[in-house]
């Protein structure tokens, strides 16, 4: 059965700025986020949106999905108040890895100091649901909530499940 | 290692806890954990540094029934061996 998906609310934070707005406008002017090789947020600054306790507790990819997913949630007249099923308000966020960052910091953390100074914040930081647990725990959310591993094909791999999986709400995106 | 004093506890567990969130100069003996939104997992954080530089280990049962500051700077004071 064919169905339909409406998309309601867009947020994004990518080197071409904070914001889907930014995105469009700066991309359909011909700007390029590339910079060294490399498409770095730099225009992203985690302290305006999070305390020092979340940004502990956040692995960078996870920061820039919260920050993505309130716009969009925002735009779509959601953030707040769902004024609907939390229950039928799914949350599924893609990426490459996870929580690159934080594996990184723990590997050399473990390799420099040995495996007791390691965080019990580690796995929840890095796993590759962490942006979709947090954002689906910061906002209510409490339909199907994972994490999609697909490369870069991931962030357009949630439309084509919900489609398949019946009628309700979904935060999608992706974040690396 | 020396003994160390409860003042030496307390300065280093404050700055501990200070890194972890709350405001440095709401951090006192009395202050609760509760009050400062210091949770579990921070706990378990100012154990690993508690153990990395005083030797001292502290397990979940010794930090279970911790309320406030104070409460973790006289355990870690009285396991001193």
């Amino acid at each position: 059965m064919k169905r339909t998906v409406a998309i309601t609310g867009l947020g994004a934070v990518t080197p071409l700025g904070v914001g889907a707005r930014s995105l469009h406008e700066r991309w359909s002017a011909g700007a390029c986020g590339i910079a060294d090789g490399a498409g770095a947020c730099d225009e992203f600054a985690p302290d305006q949106f999070f305390s020092v306790k979340q940004l502990r507790r956040l692995d960078r990819f996870s920061q820039l999905a919260l920050v993505a997913a309130e716009e969009a949630l925002t735009e779509a007249g959601l953030a707040g108040e769902l004024g609907y099923d939390s229950l039928r308000f799914g949350c599924v966020i893609a990426t490459g890895i996870g929580g690159l960052g934080t594996v990184e910091s723990q590997h050399d953390l473990m390799r420099e100091r040995g495996t007791k100074l390691m965080s019990p914040l580690g796995i929840p930081m890095y796993m590759p649901n962490a942006a979709a647990a947090a954002v689906s725990m910061k906002h209510g959310l409490r339909g199907q909530t994972f994490g999609v591993v697909s490369a870069c094909s991931g962030g357009a791999d949630d439309p084509v499940r919900r489609r398949r999986r019946g009628s309700g709400r979904r935060l999608g995106g992706r974040a690396d | 290692m020396p003994a160390l004093t409860a003042e030496q506890v307390q300065e280093r567990v404050i700055e501990a806890l200070a890194s972890f969130g709350p405001e440095a100069d709401q951090i006192t003996r009395n202050a609760t954990f509760e009050e400062l939104d210091i949770d579990s997992l921070d706990l378990v954080e100012l154990a690993q540094i508690v153990e990395d530089e005083y030797g001292i280990v502290l397990k979940g049962d010794d930090m279970k029934d911790l309320r406030s500051v104070g409460d973790a700077i006289d355990l870690i004071v009285s396991r001193q061996s």
